[in-house]
């Protein structure tokens, strides 16, 4: 397919949680390669190469974020990724426990890509990763990216 | 015979030759003479023409030099001259092309509207230097013909030139001027102009060859002499042309004749007779010659006898026709000077006729001419004054000033009227008013000084404003308004009376009144068409006596009594009014009350309203009249009834009363009229006023009493419905649960009711002494004058307002207020409510909607935080437990002893959320008991609790603290506290780690401070760390509620907590809360 390595950004500073998701990708086999920060702020350096990431040569194919962050909370980090040109294509899953109607409809407003409720069975959870990485890293086309 | 050959070779040949050269000798005399005498002839003929020509031209030159000569050209302005112009154009006839106006540039106004410039052309120089100028232009811009144009200079009236005003003459009307000349001979008349070209007359030949010829031959072969002359009028030239067989050739062909017959009679006498022939032949033309000398030397008279002159008479045709013209050009010139003498005597009589004084003066001053006015006004003789200049008959005015004026007035305008004093012969004085007129006479300024004696009208002027301070001082005395009001409705006069009673104010010197209501007798409002000013100006006749009422303000209401006339101009038509204004309001309730009392007696008299009865007592007989049979319900004409039955019908309440007057009436010790009830025949009673009088006899006995009765029940019915509707409206108003307040629209209180004196705390004696700003709270005042405003308007009031009490306690109220009419008097009427414990139960219940919505956002935000971060660990768990059998699956111990790490971790993290969310909900709930909490006290107090961790950690802890005291919950303050310096220890920098906590109060607040060295927290994040389970490091142990728990007690105790920007390094966590108990008391209360 892609003939480069496949790189997922995910936020999330539920420790646990993100173990879960690296491993279930690592099952699945969908990305190369998972970088996991902990808070907004490291999400937003990373994406714009910036403070402790400014060495970071290659953005992520796929951005996933929990909401509920330290600092700037998720839905700050997707408006300012989507805001922003060199980032506003890169595919950003919502990734967290809250089903309020309220964030769903600001997480669209922002124009996320798509939102995902964590399912609190496992198996579901990892299928739902797997068929995740697969859609958006796999199947998806997305604009090419210089 | 030889002698007789000799003699006759002698006598004869030399007689022959003597003859021949004598005849030749002749021949050539007499013609050169003739010629000669022609030539004169022509020339005269011709400089005739010429004059004619010139005459043709003076014309015109004349019209425009009096036109040049107006004074509205000689005020040398354009909008002036070119109406004047057009207007003279229209006397000028058809010949006239146009009229113009130049101007000193050159630019040229037609009369027709055109304009040009003629500055370039060669005449124009010639105007500019004054001349007038006469000439020719080919192809007029107007009309296309060739024209003629005439130009006379024009000047102001100080002589200087200003422009130039011209005609112009279609050149053929010249031409044909010129081509119907009368000349003799059968000659033609050529006019050439200064370019040689023939202009008028017919020749064929070219004019350039007439220049220096005195002869040509025409076409047909003949022969001409020419004659030219110059005209000097326009640099033109005349030439006539006679043709030489009509004036020369029977002349000479006579001449020849006679010679020859002279030599045919004989030669013997030729010679004798030679001389004698010459001089006969030669005498007419000697008379002629005499003629011409005698024409010459003035004999205008002289003419030659045709018949006589034989051969010569053609010449003396010539002449006598010359000297015709000549004569009539003479008459001509006569009859104009005569013109001009007429007009000159028009002008004489003017001048004399003036009913004003007129001097000419010069510029010096010196009189010139006067009129029969001035010499009768000064009592001089005309050739006295004529000797006099004008400072010798004027007095206040120096000769030298006079001098100086005459500069001053520079055009025809004259001066305004300018005051002096005149001195007559006999020394008297008098003083008048003199303009002065400035024109212009060959060239000299003269002045022309009207002067009039103004000393009847300065003494008119004198004693009319005598008058009329006299009348402005007697209307400014009289004690009555007296208005002035011109035609257009505006006053134009008020005295002090006046404008005190209308309360005008001035502008402009008109007067106005404010907007007053006017009203009739009645009461109706007056319309507008009755006022006295309306009436007179309608009828333009006199009014008196009118009456209205002015409303100046509610309550104020004057009567006014008007008289008014009508002021009237020459034609006797209304020009204004004059309004004499009494305030008779005084006069008028008298005279009202006077009415009513007069009503009364016309009642008491009136047989129609009031029933009449008798009584002779001696007899007891009564009579009663028709009337008095109606009151009771008795058919007229009936038996009156008798004393007795009268009792009887009284009502028995009324019996003692009325007896007991009637009774002191008969012995004269009261009168007779009362009030009382008597049965009728319908068996009701009826309320009657019954009074009288009596008849007493000597002894003292009542022999007749009369009186009158009236039915007055309708009166007394009304009576008592108006008692009783003020005794129930009193009783309300007495008993009423609102506060009624009665005051007069100036503000001053007239009544109040039980219920607004307790609303007070005052008594009813001590409220009306009072103002009722006293009783009004200040913030209230201006709600108490817009009360009387409205009300003044005539409207409903209502507000709300705060009342005082006695001893200095508020009171919210309702306050309603409306009008009130009482005796033609507005007062205002208000109900005042006490709205307090409405109002605070209103406040009351928005304070605990706010707490209620600002609880319900608070628990909503609240309930998501929950269900989102107890889902986390949930999540974990349930996730974990999948990993956890994957993992024993594959045997994998590691990681199984992992996930179970992980699982219990997340149990362990859920535990304490609940116990956080627990504690949480505790605060509010569950209350420690209030109290004084010492600052340094509290701060010991955790120090000691953590002094564990400050020793483990090596923490530089410094506490500054004053003696303040606050009060609130110290178990929960101190946990705040406790919560700030352990992050602080935790925060503050690894090595080095410094904490300092400081404490201070000022009046309201105790302000708490706790200082760490460690990263500090950056602006943005500051307000969300407050927020529920909100963490900066994701990695920090705790589950985040801690600052939610702070800020929620300091919010109980009415604080607030806030991170500050430390100044140095690391981070600065604040509290404050206020130190007054009873805030405290009331929040915990409220919202536990």
């Amino acid at each position: 397919m892609q003939g480069r390595p496949i790189k997922v950004l995910l936020v999330e500073d539920n420790a646990a949680h993100a173990k879960l998701v690296m491993r279930s990708f690592r099952e699945h086999a969908v990305a190369n390669e998972i970088v996991h920060v902990d808070n907004g702020e490291s999400a937003l350096e990373y994406m714009f190469q910036i403070g402790q990431y400014q060495n970071v040569e290659t953005l992520p194919d796929l951005v996933l974020l929990d909401l509920r962050l330290p600092k700037y909370d998720g839905l700050h980090v997707l408006s300012e990724i989507k805001k922003n040109p060199s980032t506003s294509s890169i595919p950003v899953v919502v990734l967290t426990t809250s089903d309020a109607e309220a964030d769903v409809n600001q997480a669209y407003g922002h124009h996320v890509n798509s939102y995902l409720v964590k399912p609190i069975d496992f198996i579901e959870f990892s299928k739902m990763l797997s068929d995740l990485g697969f859609y958006w890293l796999v199947w998806n086309e997305s604009p090419k990216r210089r | 015979m030889p002698l007789l050959r000799k003699y006759l070779l002698l006598g004869i040949v030399p007689a022959l030759v003597a003859v021949g050269l004598t005849m030749l000798l002749n021949y050539m005399m007499t013609r050169s003479l003739v010629l000669e005498e022609i030539q004169q002839v022509q020339q005269t003929e011709l400089q005739l023409q010429i004059a004619r020509m010139e005459g043709f031209f003076q014309n015109y030159v004349a019209r425009l030099e009096a036109i040049a000569a107006a004074k509205e050209i000689q005020g040398g302005n354009r909008q002036e001259i070119l109406p004047y112009l057009i207007e003279q154009r229209k006397s000028l006839g058809d010949q006239i092309e146009g009229m113009y106006y130049d101007e000193l540039n050159g630019d040229v106004y037609g009369v027709d509207g055109a304009q040009f410039n003629v500055s370039d052309r060669e005449y124009f120089e010639r105007v500019l230097s004054g001349e007038t100028v006469i000439s020719r232009l080919l192809q007029s811009r107007g009309s296309g013909e060739n024209i003629v144009l005439v130009l006379v200079p024009t000047f102001d009236f100080a002589g200087k030139q200003i422009g130039a005003v011209g005609l112009t003459i279609l050149e053929r009307h010249l031409v044909q001027y010129i081509e119907n000349a009368n000349v003799s001979h059968q000659a033609k008349l050529l006019l050439i102009d200064s370019d040689a070209n023939v202009i008028a007359g017919n020749l064929k030949s070219p004019s350039s060859q007439l220049e220096d010829r005195s002869s040509i031959t025409d076409a047909n072969g003949n022969s001409n002499t020419v004659v030219i002359g110059e005209a000097t009028i326009s640099g033109w030239s005349l030439a006539l042309i006679y043709p030489d067989d009509t004036t020369f050739l029977p002349i000479f062909r006579r001449l020849r004749w006679a010679q020859l017959g002279g030599a045919g009679i004989g030669l013997a006498v030729a010679i004798a007779l030679g001389l004698l022939f010459t001089n006969r032949a030669l005498s007419p033309l000697k008379k002629i010659t005499a003629a011409h000398a005698r024409f010459a030397q003035g004999d205008k008279s002289v003419r030659l006898p045709e018949a006589d002159l034989n051969e010569f008479a053609p010449l003396a045709q010539s002449f006598n026709f010359l000297a015709s013209r000549l004569a009539d050009a003479e008459l001509d010139r006569a009859k104009h000077l005569t013109d001009v003498e007429a007009r000159e005597a028009r002008f004489r009589a003017l001048f004399d006729a003036a009913a004003d004084a007129l001097f000419l003066v010069d510029a010096n001053a010196q009189i010139i001419n006067v009129n029969d006015e001035a010499c009768r006004s000064l009592g001089y003789t005309r050739e006295e004054l004529l000797q006099l200049h004008s400072d010798d008959v004027e007095v206040k005015w120096k000769r030298d000033q006079i001098v100086d004026l005459h500069t001053t007035i520079v055009d025809n305008t004259s001066t305004a009227p300018l005051q002096g004093r005149h001195r007559r012969k006999d020394g008297t004085e008098f003083p008048v008013e003199v303009r002065i007129g400035r024109f212009v006479e060959n060239g000299q300024p003269l002045f022309i000084a009207i002067v009039r004696n103004v000393e009847q009208r300065l003494l008119h002027e004198e004693m009319l404003r005598r008058e009329k301070a006299m009348l402005e001082r007697i209307m400014q005395a009289s004690v009555a308004a007296i208005t002035i009001v011109d035609a257009h409705d505006a006053t134009r006069y008020a005295n002090r009376r006046a404008i005190e009673l209308l309360a005008l104010t001035s502008e402009a010197n008109v007067f106005q009144e404010p907007t007053w209501l006017r009203f009739d007798l009645s009461g109706k409002p007056l319309d507008k068409d009755d006022t006295a000013y309306a009436i007179v100006k309608r009828t333009n006749a006199p009014v008196s006596g009118v009456r209205y009422i002015l409303e100046r303000a509610p309550g104020d209401r004057r009567v006014l009594h008007i008289n008014g006339a009508p002021l009237q101009d020459e034609h006797g038509e209304f020009d204004g009014a004059v309004l004499v204004i009494d305030d008779v309001t005084d006069d008028y309730e008298a005279e009202r009350a006077l009415k009513a009392s007069e009503d009364r007696f016309q009642l008491a008299i009136s047989g129609a309203q009031q029933g009449i009865w008798e009584w002779e007592i001696l007899e007891n007989r009564f009579f009663w009249s028709d009337r008095m049979f109606e009151l009771f319900g008795l058919p007229p004409g009936s038996e009156a009834p008798s004393r007795a039955s009268m009792r009887e019908r009284l009502h028995p309440e009324d019996l003692t009363r009325v007896e007991a007057m009637f009774g002191k009436f008969l012995a004269r010790a009261g009168k007779f009229d009362a009030e009382c009830r008597f049965r009728v025949e319908s068996g009701e009673y009826r309320w009657f006023r019954m009074s009288g009088d009596g008849v007493w006899n000597e002894e003292g006995e009542a022999v007749r009493l009369a009186g009158a009765m009236a039915d007055i029940t309708a009166r007394k019915e009304t009576e008592r419905i108006v008692r009783e509707n003020e005794e129930r409206y009193r009783a309300i108003f007495e008993a009423a649960v609102n506060g009624f307040f009665i005051y007069a629209l100036d503000g001053t209180l007239v009544d109040v009711n039980p219920t607004a004196c307790r609303l007070h705390g005052y008594t009813r004696d001590e409220m009306m002494e009072m103002k009722p700003l006293d009783f009004i709270h200040p913030d209230s005042h201006p709600v108490f004058q817009d009360f009387l405003e409205t009300i003044g308007q005539g409207n409903r009031f209502e507000s709300g307002a705060i009342g005082v009490r006695k001893g200095g306690g508020v009171f919210y109220a309702h306050v309603i207020g409306v009008p009130y009419y009482v005796g033609g008097r507005t007062l205002a009427l208000s109900t005042v409510v006490d709205v307090t414990e409405s109002r605070l139960a209103i406040k009351e219940r928005e304070t605990l909607i706010t707490t209620l919505e600002a609880k319900n956002t608070e628990l909503e935000r609240f309930t998501y935080t929950v269900s989102h971060d107890l889902k986390s660990p949930l999540i974990t768990i349930k996730g974990f437990l999948g990993a956890l059998a994957q993992d024993i699956d594959r045997s994998d111990m590691p990681a199984v002893e992992e996930d179970m790490q992980i699982i219990s971790d997340a149990a362990e993290k859920m535990k304490d959320l609940l116990d956080d969310l627990l504690e949480l909900s505790r605060i509010g709930r569950v209350c420690n008991p209030s109290g004084f909490v010492d600052g340094r006290q509290m701060i010991d107090a955790v120090l000691t609790f953590l002094a564990g961790t400050i020793a483990e950690k090596q923490v530089n802890i410094s506490v500054s603290c004053d003696d303040s005291q606050f009060f609130g919950d110290r178990v929960r303050l101190q946990e705040v506290l406790q919560n700030l310096v352990e992050n602080a220890i935790k925060y503050a920098e690894v090595g080095d780690p410094r904490v300092t906590i400081q404490l201070s109060s000022d009046k309201d607040n105790t302000t708490c401070w706790v200082r760490d060295n460690g990263p500090g927290i950056p602006a943005h994040f500051r307000d969300k760390i407050f927020g529920l389970f909100e963490k900066l490091d994701p990695h920090s142990d705790g589950t985040g509620i801690g600052l939610a728990i702070a800020k929620r007690i300091i919010e109980f105790h009415q604080g607030e907590i806030w991170v500050e920007a430390n100044p140095v390094k690391g981070s600065c966590f604040c509290f404050r809360i206020p130190r007054d108990p009873s805030s405290s008391l009331i929040s915990t209360a409220r919202l536990g």
